[in-house]
């Protein structure tokens, strides 16, 4: 029998997020600074990307403009923390509701499909990002700034924790998401809308709820990520490469999977890592092409060479 | 003929796509516990009946009623949890998704009040038993064979636990074998109590199982009545295979 022929039940697949979450607490007794930093990064970026993975993968809604999420919780966090002094712990929940709700404005574009809706969802992060730069409120504490300086008194071991933390609640989330109603809906809308309707899927209600928890992890990790960085501007956190980072992490893992954004984003971290460290000169020259090669010669990702295409109501 | 009370009435009912009228002040009913044949050549808008009926597509004008209530203007899935099921032209069938599964689905989405009042298990294994599918309920959906794929189209119908249940060529590509196996099927179904409206281009099909039959012409009613009788009628004949056989009659 192949490997991950069949899947485990939830239980059992809460007991491996919790044995792989030990591990990792684990890990900076082995790690140095950078290194602790560096997976501080990887936490994040496999958060974002299986965030996405539920309304792109999942609900087969390709949203391309996912850093919105990720700038307008890291913006919220900063304003609260900034502007009205609200401690760190509270901007978190805060950052995701507000990511979530601003979600609710994109519920129009549900009605395109496809090539269509990602252009859209594109244009309306354009859009915003748009109105924050220019937005002198909420672009900076002072008019004159383009950014939000926030302070500096956690360590990295700290965030570190915190990331892990984060990233933990997010993917059991996700399982419990996924292992549900809604799971089973978004599998179906995704194979075939008209059909899923048919049979009593309220197809607008279930795309809401994936697209807004798909928006909720953004703005979570988007608080935590302002005080990590210290500094925070429009052009680091509602970038485009964010976006794409969630898309190639899950294509490069297995679109549609649980386990492929975190394989998707632990593998392309590695090689970028490994590549910068090695071939500085042609680091993203690297990167690429093993994106486009996986893409290329394994449309399924990389979970597709140990487990059969993704299949069932509760895969 | 059956003198049970309309279940569907459609009251002027129009369609139409830009300059195309699709479905012209359609008034037709369909009757508690019947049968009910639908017909017409290419083009008479007997799909776009269907597609009125269960929401997916929205009348220009005109009034769709299920026992009593209005339903025009409804989504596809409150259609559905309504009372109406349908099978689809082509095989619609959930791939990636074991037959089982493409059941429960229907099973775990159908009205609540349904939900409450029977086990969602109980009614998959029924749906499956029903149209003999339970031998190969956790194949793949894509792996089972044509007349199995239309017969689970049905079993994910019947898994609403509809009302009313509308099948949209569902003899199309199967062997007379085959085909008179999922007729079989069609009429156990309405012997339990279920109505159906049958649209089917296999006049053989529509003849064998039907109560009533209603032809379909450019989106108007053109002929209404016994099966057999209507089958015979000049309009019928002139509509199907032109005027000169029609005239021969």
């Amino acid at each position: 029998m192949r490997l991950f022929d069949r899947p485990p039940g939830l239980s059992g697949q809460f007991a491996w997020l919790l044995a792989a979450g030990v591990g990792l607490a684990l890990l900076p007794l082995a790690l140095d600074p950078y290194w602790t930093r560096f997976a501080v990064f990887v936490f994040i970026n496999i958060g974002l990307a299986s965030a996405w993975n539920v309304i792109g993968g999942f609900a087969g809604y390709p949203s391309f403009g996912h850093s919105v999420f990720f700038g307008l919780g890291a913006y919220t966090g900063a304003i609260l923390t900034v502007r009205y002094g609200l401690p760190f712990w509270t901007t978190l929940p805060l950052a995701g509701l507000a990511a979530g709700i601003f979600s609710l404005l994109f519920m129009p574009l549900f009605k395109q499909r496809g090539f269509y809706f990602a252009l859209s969802t594109l244009a309306a992060a354009l859009a915003v990002e748009a109105v924050v730069r220019s937005w002198t409120w909420v672009r900076g504490y002072k008019t004159s700034d383009h950014g939000w300086n926030l302070p500096n008194d956690m360590s990295v071991i700290f965030f570190y924790y915190l990331g892990l933390a984060l990233l933990l609640a997010c993917l059991a989330s996700i399982l419990l998401l996924i292992a549900s109603r809604v799971g089973m809906a978004l599998r179906a809308i995704h194979r075939d809308e008209t059909v899923a309707a048919s049979v009593g899927v309220d197809c607008a209600r279930y795309k809401t709820i994936a697209f807004a928890f798909s928006a909720v992890w953004p703005g979570v990790f988007g608080a935590m990520y302002g005080p990590f960085l210290v500094y925070i501007s429009a052009e680091t956190v509602f970038d485009m490469k964010i976006t794409l980072n969630m898309i190639v992490y899950s294509v490069f893992g297995g679109v549609g999977t649980f386990l492929g954004p975190i394989v998707g984003g632990v593998l392309l971290s590695a090689i970028d890592q490994i590549a910068w460290a090695h071939f500085l000169d042609y680091h993203s020259m690297i990167y690429g092409v093993v994106i486009v090669l996986i893409i290329t010669f394994s449309p399924g990702g990389v979970l597709s060479w140990v487990r059969k295409p993704s299949g069932g109501l509760r895969s | 003929m059956s003198t049970a009370p309309a279940l569907l009435v459609l009251s002027g009912v129009s369609k139409s796509f830009g300059g195309v009228q699709a479905v012209a002040a359609l008034d037709m009913e369909v009757r508690q516990g019947e049968v009910l044949g639908l017909i017409g050549p290419n083009g008479a808008g007997k799909t776009t009946v269907f597609n009125l009926v269960s929401g997916i597509q929205q009348p220009t004008s005109g009034s769709i009623r299920l026992a009593g209530a209005e339903i025009a203007g409804l989504r596809p899935d409150q259609v559905c949890r309504r009372g109406i099921a349908r099978t689809f032209q082509t095989a619609s069938f959930l791939p990636g998704m074991s037959v089982r599964e493409n059941v429960e689905l229907a099973a775990a989405f159908r009205d609540p009040a349904k939900i409450r009042a029977r086990r969602t298990r109980d009614v998959v294994a029924d749906a499956l038993a029903k149209t003999e599918l339970t031998d190969v309920a956790d194949q793949p959906a894509e792996l089972v064979n044509v007349s199995q794929q239309k017969r689970l189209e049905i079993a994910r119908a019947i898994a609403t636990e509809p009302l009313l249940l509308m099948t949209d060529e569902i003899v199309a590509g199967l062997n007379p074998s085959e085909t008179d196996d999922l007729l079989r099927i069609l009429v156990g179904l309405n012997r339990e109590g279920m109505t159906l409206v049958f649209v089917e281009h296999d006049v053989r099909a529509v003849l064998s199982v039907s109560q009533r039959l209603i032809v379909l012409a450019q989106g108007k009613l053109l002929a209404e009545g016994d099966p057999r009788t209507v089958a015979r009628s000049p309009d019928v004949i002139r509509v199907y295979l032109g005027s000169r056989y029609a005239g021969n009659q």
